[in-house]
């Protein structure tokens, strides 16, 4: 089983056999045994700030970014909330207007001339765009179906397809981008914006794309706030992963946007993926980290790596008591005790569907910058958990970094980033 | 290029392939899908859209006699899990104002391949994706892309459930699942062969053959193509998309072994 497992997320030739001549022969394969995909651009913004220098500032200095959640729940609890007024889109894009969009044109602005400099290089045909979330445009359903159930109409104004559906937004963005190439979105739960990450590179692999815009964009909403206090994991003090004192996590709201290209110039490269289900349970991990701990594995083959070529592992890290007992033994299976852990939601709370995305997008500023972020808030450390938990930022070389997530539906994925070597 | 294995469809009435396809009801419109071998405690508050991808994804994984093994699902919908998102917000506004766990960790876009992987033990890799109409163009594409990627077999399954009724006035449309065990080899059982799929490129030579009842259903282009696939047809089948730019076809050819 293991080891057709590992075969799914590793670089196989395309056999003469594969690329018969046909009607799709525009298409036809040429797959390099091995593809640098490099990491040309990045923008973020969630709870540590509008603009990505404020979010790696907040990376940085060891700022938490929870604020009261600003939702009407009946319960006390942080969320990470993008500060500030969030403008509304263009007029072309009027009848897409959720709070998710906007969060997403907010993110995708400082990323928008990279983009264009890729569609001028490419095409906009060549240039994909595969987006993550987990909510959609709910946040506005919700309040239409209230609006529907006490009024027995249509909320006006309220487009289901183009506000609440989870393609909408990808489509949305796409238009605002320019980008004609492949777009969809990828709607795993939690992993949602990390598994963007094998979506391009098999675009990027396959030449259908050139480039590959990847992300997640996801807006705070009653259902996930409300539903993760229904399974009693919502921390009412603000998330504290790995602590001997953890009692949940904090739902966070964000965007995070990368520029993917066969670039072997890039600082940073994507390289490896692997990927796995618990095949356990819908919400709980395997207790024993397995499959977590198959992706992990499968990351480190595909990527040609050791555990000990890795500085630092970006775990999931929830704060949950379950995810985070079955996620220490995984780490610990794989890479031993030695390897430095580190979960960045309790700066920036749980973004669920844009969380794989950011936490990629930090794992690269690590590299770029060559530290390892603290763990906020870990002190007192769950002696049980066994992990090398930093509790300080380390100013240290970083070389290579391996960024888990982890869903509902058992949906597991590692992804290693790298250090370009210099020629 | 892949090859199709096995197929495995589902609409009220009509509960295989054949009868989909040939739109011949033979159970109770009412009939939920059925879902043997899936434990009851598992599929306790989950959606139609979960049953019946449930139902269709073990119906191809039997034909092709894969239950037992690894492999990588993709799963596409257009509209998910609204319907337990609404019981969701149905609940914040009775008795105590909590939500349901259950029904919540079964509100997620993925369900459907969690359920499968679960019944199944399959610890391969998923994907969920939706992408509007263009939902079954965009899982069949990650389909091919992991074939060429390296992996032997892929199920592909897509789907959507009525509108619940706060919404009936977008699309009134029966529930319908379709489900595609791809290979990338010809293996015996292989019964068609589809090329990699074109976007931007011609008209599609194949008609569209879902019944009027799917006009408004966003996986609609799934019926077409099971439909050619299964009558051997030989063209190109039109997996979405308005306009020439934005078309997706897919080219189907029945396998005739050497």
């Amino acid at each position: 089983m293991h080891e057709q497992l590992a075969a799914v997320g590793v670089l196989f030739a395309i056999g003469p056999g594969d690329s018969t001549a046909g009607p799709g022969f525009r298409f036809l394969l040429s797959v390099p045994l091995h593809v640098h995909i490099g990491v040309t651009a990045y923008a973020a913004c969630n709870g540590l700030g509008r603009t990505t220098r404020e979010v790696i500032d907040g990376l940085v200095s060891g700022r938490r970014g929870l604020t009261a959640c600003p939702l009407e729940v009946p319960f006390a609890v942080p969320c990470g909330v993008v500060p500030g007024d969030l403008p509304p889109p263009p007029a072309e894009l009027a009848a897409h207007d959720t709070r998710q969009l906007r969060i997403g044109l907010l993110g995708f602005a400082e990323i928008a001339t990279a983009v264009e400099q890729a569609i001028h290089r490419y095409g906009a045909h060549r240039v994909g765009l595969v987006l993550g979330t987990s909510t959609g445009g709910l946040a506005e359903g919700e309040a239409a179906y209230f609006h529907w159930l006490s009024h027995a109409s249509a909320a006006p104004g309220y487009d289901f397809e183009r506000q609440h559906v989870f393609g909408a937004f990808t489509e949305a963005l796409a238009r605002a981008a320019g980008i004609t190439g492949p777009a969809y979105t990828i709607s795993t739960a939690c992993s949602s914006s990390a598994k963007v990450f094998s979506s391009a590179r098999r675009l990027l692999r396959s030449r259908r794309c050139d480039a590959v815009v990847v992300g997640g964009v996801d807006s705070l909403c009653l259902t996930t706030v409300r539903g993760f206090h229904s399974l009693g994991v919502a921390a009412p003090q603000g998330s504290r992963p790995f602590s001997l004192e953890r009692d949940g996590m904090n739902v966070g709201e964000g965007a995070a946007f990368l520029l993917l290209e066969r670039d072997p110039t890039a600082r940073v490269h994507l390289a490896g993926i692997g990927e796995s289900s618990d095949a356990f349970h819908m919400s709980a991990p395997h207790p024993e980290g397995i499959g977590a701990a198959q992706a992990m594995r499968n990351a480190l083959a595909d990527a040609g790596l050791k555990p000990s070529d890795i500085d630092y592992v970006n775990a999931h890290g929830t704060g949950t008591l379950r995810n985070d007992s079955a996620e220490s033994l995984a780490i610990l299976a794989v890479f031993g005790a030695q390897t430095p852990v580190v979960s960045t939601k309790s700066y920036t709370g749980h973004m669920l569907g844009a969380s794989g995305a950011t936490e990629a997008l930090l794992c690269i500023v690590t590299i770029e910058r060559q530290f390892i972020p603290a763990n906020l808030g870990v002190a007192p450390r769950d002696p049980e958990l066994g992990l090398h938990l930093p509790e300080q930022r380390m100013d240290t070389r970083v070389r290579r970094v391996l960024s888990s997530s982890f869903a509902f539906g058992g949906s597991n994925i590692a992804l290693v980033f790298e250090e370009a070597v210099s020629p | 290029m892949s090859y199709l294995l096995s197929l495995g469809a589902w609409m009220p009435g009509r509960p295989d392939p054949e009868t989909v396809l040939s739109g011949q009801c033979v159970t109770d419109l009412s009939q939920r899908p059925k879902c043997h071998g899936f434990s009851p405690r598992m599929l306790r508050g989950t959606s139609e859209l979960t049953r019946m991808s449930a139902n269709v994804g073990a119906q191809a994984l039997a034909h092709a006699n894969l239950e037992r093994a690894q492999v990588p699902l993709v799963f596409g919908s257009a509209w998910g899990e609204i319907n337990v998102a609404l019981e969701q917000l149905d609940m914040m506004l009775t008795d105590d104002g909590h939500v349901s766990a259950v029904l919540f960790k079964n509100s997620v876009h993925n369900t459907s391949t969690g359920i499968l992987s679960i019944a199944f033990e399959n610890h391969a890799m998923s994907t969920a994706i939706a992408a509007g109409p263009l939902t079954v163009a965009y899982a069949l594409l990650e389909a091919q892309m992991l074939l060429d990627d390296g992996a032997p077999l892929v199920l592909v399954v897509v789907g959507d459930e009525s509108l619940p009724p706060s919404l009936r006035h977008i699309a009134t449309t029966p529930p319908f699942g379709a489900a595609f065990m791809l290979s990338a080899d010809p293996t015996p059982l292989a019964k068609a062969r589809l090329l990699p799929m074109e976007s931007g490129g011609g008209p599609a030579t194949l008609p569209h053959a879902h019944p009027s009842e799917l006009d408004a259903h966003p996986c609609r282009t799934a019926y077409s193509l099971a439909y050619h696939l299964y009558r051997g047809s030989t063209g190109t089948v039109s997996l979405g998309g308005d306009d020439p730019a934005s078309r997706w076809t897919v080219h189907v050819a029945p396998h005739r072994p050497a």
